[in-house]
């Protein structure tokens, strides 16, 4: 059984449905990305996947576990850390407490090695503890938040648009850090509008279009494919 | 910015203010020695506006959720004590002061979870809107419930407390009462800031799905800080109750709410200085206008009411009897703290989220997030 299962998901905001019936499976140590265009429903199946919002229909597993009706605190408790759109930056809060926020369900309180991990990472992040969250640039700020999620020592990683708002350079250093994370054991659901550079480091991928899976396979294999070439990677 | 920021950061910069605060706090207490009964009296209150200021911040300040019926837990502590202490209570129990305090601080926090529980799923203006109605829910009850409240004809004799033979009766031992209130008040609820707990609302307030996703129960932090916000709210009602000795529910309407709130952001967010200044701006100063020593003191002015009077006078010859003319320069400080001290209420709220919508003792953290969003510190090299 795959460490997440979803099946049926039917998920949106008000009188609007984002999405319309996805089935999406992650095993554990894949990187397995959505990409699609602006308002394909990625980030609402991010969403409603870690239960910031609730599912109007399908069904959600996770390690065996139902989600559909969990809190998102509790979701985090079974070992899922959402690194949302937009980062979440506390940006009032030290960078250091950034950080512990990250590890607020976590019943030990021993960090040390989890820091010294996010600070290996991200030795950025390192020289600016003490600095308020809101004056890191953005990357720092992705780096923050990716070190933050990580700080849960997540079995799944779910990442919306890390890439959002970053220079190439630093869109490349992310995507490397995403591949080592993965290494280092943990399993990682990528939502990406930059579909060649999530397709690269994808061991599978789906593509969404209105709310519906269209296109499913192998990173390599999409990366190939015609149709997606033309519609995300902007070739004729 | 401070550049010497270190690990965990919440607590440096505030090594000096460990010293700043004992000092502050013995010279405040000198003060009945200097003062007569009036101003001591003027300070009563601004003390019970800090420590209403103080509760109301958790909610506002810390957790972000804006709360315009914090009266109603004013009310509830005020109440719990009149309804159990009052010879005229319906009840007639005649309880003990010190046992009331309590259950008075107890009540009003079960008070802050009603409100809290419906609420929940609420934000910004939505929750703003439905606190204002529960403030006037608790208005209207008390007027209406006479069985259990006596209605609009009020309580009278409310207990006062005693140590021993000693009663806590003149305004000075009223003053260092509510001093000792204000000052563990604001122990716990900067501990509280600092804490993991503090943590979890400065998240709700920024983000709270963002918060959801970190771990945090937002059911539990949000109804813990209105409960928080409501317990002190209902301790400044027990000690305003036993102070005054007589309540009806003219006394809580939504003018509570206004005051405690204004003092709140005109003093700065969040900021415990902030709700200390505010409270002396908002409270003390009115108060102040209306002394008589004040009223002497404008008395002098008396030519320079003639003078404009007199220049009046002219502008009003246009058409003749259109402009009243100033009342007496001795009566300056009253009309000003009466009804005309909304409209500089008005222009000062107006004028302070112009000039500094950080307040004017903004706390560090909110003074972070204004400098932050105004005039991002680049962060040297990155993206």
């Amino acid at each position: 059984m795959a460490l997440l299962e979803v099946s049926g998901l039917i998920a949106g905001y008000g009188a609007i449905t984002a999405v319309k019936g996805i089935d999406l499976a992650v095993e554990e140590g894949e990187i397995v990305t959505l990409i699609g265009s602006n308002g394909a429903g990625k980030s609402t199946t991010l969403r409603a996947v870690s239960g910031i919002i609730r599912p109007r229909a399908g069904t959600v597993t996770f390690g065996g576990r139902r989600l559909e009706r969990m809190a998102p605190h509790r979701i985090v408790q079974l070992g899922m850390s959402h690194v949302p759109e937009g980062r979440g930056i506390f940006h009032r809060l030290s960078v250091y407490e950034n950080l512990l926020m990250g590890a607020y369900q976590r019943k030990d309180r021993d960090l040390d090695s989890d820091l010294q991990r996010v600070y290996e990472l991200f030795p950025r992040l390192k020289e600016r503890l003490g600095q308020p969250g809101g004056t890191l640039s953005g990357g720092e700020q992705q780096m923050l938040a990716i070190g933050r999620a990580l700080m849960a020592r997540p079995r799944l990683l779910l990442l919306d648009e890390p890439s959002m708002g970053l220079s190439p350079l630093l869109v490349e250093t992310i995507f490397a850090t995403i591949t080592s994370i993965r290494d280092q054991g943990a399993t990682v659901l990528l939502v990406e509008q930059n579909a060649l550079m999530a397709l690269e480091i994808a061991d599978r991928a789906y593509v969404l279009e209105s709310g519906q899976v269209t296109l499913k396979g192998t990173g390599e294999e999409l990366g190939r494919d015609d149709s997606v070439r033309r519609a995300y990677l902007g070739e004729e | 910015m401070n550049p010497i920021r270190q690990l965990g950061d919440t607590t440096v910069g505030r090594l000096p203010a460990a010293a700043r605060w004992p000092l502050f706090l013995a010279l405040v207490a000198m003060l009945p020695f200097l003062l007569s009964g009036v101003w001591i009296q003027m300070l009563f209150f601004v003390g019970l506006f800090i420590v209403l200021g103080l509760g109301l911040n958790v909610v506002v300040g810390f957790a972000g959720l804006l709360d315009l019926g914090y009266v109603a837990f004013f009310a509830a502590g005020a109440y719990s004590l009149g309804i159990m202490t009052s010879p005229g209570s319906p009840f007639d129990l005649n309880m003990n002061f010190w046992l009331v305090l309590p259950l008075g601080v107890l009540i009003a926090a079960s008070f802050g979870v009603l409100l809290g529980l419906p609420v929940l799923p609420l934000r910004g203006d939505y929750l703003a809107i439905v606190t204002l109605g529960f403030g006037e829910i608790i208005r209207l009850f008390l007027v209406n419930r006479e069985d259990v409240t006596a209605g609009s004809q009020g309580l009278s004799a409310i207990a006062r407390p005693g140590i021993g033979s000693f009663r806590i009766e003149t305004f000075t031992h009223w003053f260092y009462f509510i001093l000792v209130a204000a000052v563990i008040v604001g122990f716990i609820a900067s501990r509280l800031r600092d804490s993991r707990i503090g943590r979890a609302w400065e998240a709700i307030r920024e983000d709270e799905d963002v918060a959801a996703a970190m771990g945090v129960n937002k059911v539990k932090y949000k109804l813990m800080a209105f409960a928080i916000g409501a317990s002190v709210g209902g301790l400044g009602g027990v000690l305003y109750a036993s102070f005054i000795g007589f309540i009806n529910p003219a006394a809580f309407s939504l003018q509570v709410s206004i005051d405690v709130i204004a003092v709140v952001i005109i003093g700065g967010m969040g900021s415990t200085p902030g709700v200390i200044l505010g409270s002396l701006v908002l409270v003390g100063f009115p108060r102040i206008l209306q002394f008589k020593a004040t009223a002497d003191f404008l008395s002098k002015f008396e030519w320079l009411r003639d003078g404009l009077n007199g220049i009046i006078a002219a502008a009003d010859t246009v058409v003749p009897g259109s402009i009243g003319r100033l009342p007496a320069a001795s009566e300056w400080g009253r009309e000003l703290s009466d009804d005309t001290r909304f409209i500089i209420f008005g222009a000062l709220l107006v004028a302070i989220m112009v000039l500094r919508p950080e307040g004017l003792v903004p706390s560090r953290r909110r003074q972070l997030e204004f400098e932050s969003d105004d005039q991002p510190v680049p962060a040297g090299g990155a993206a």
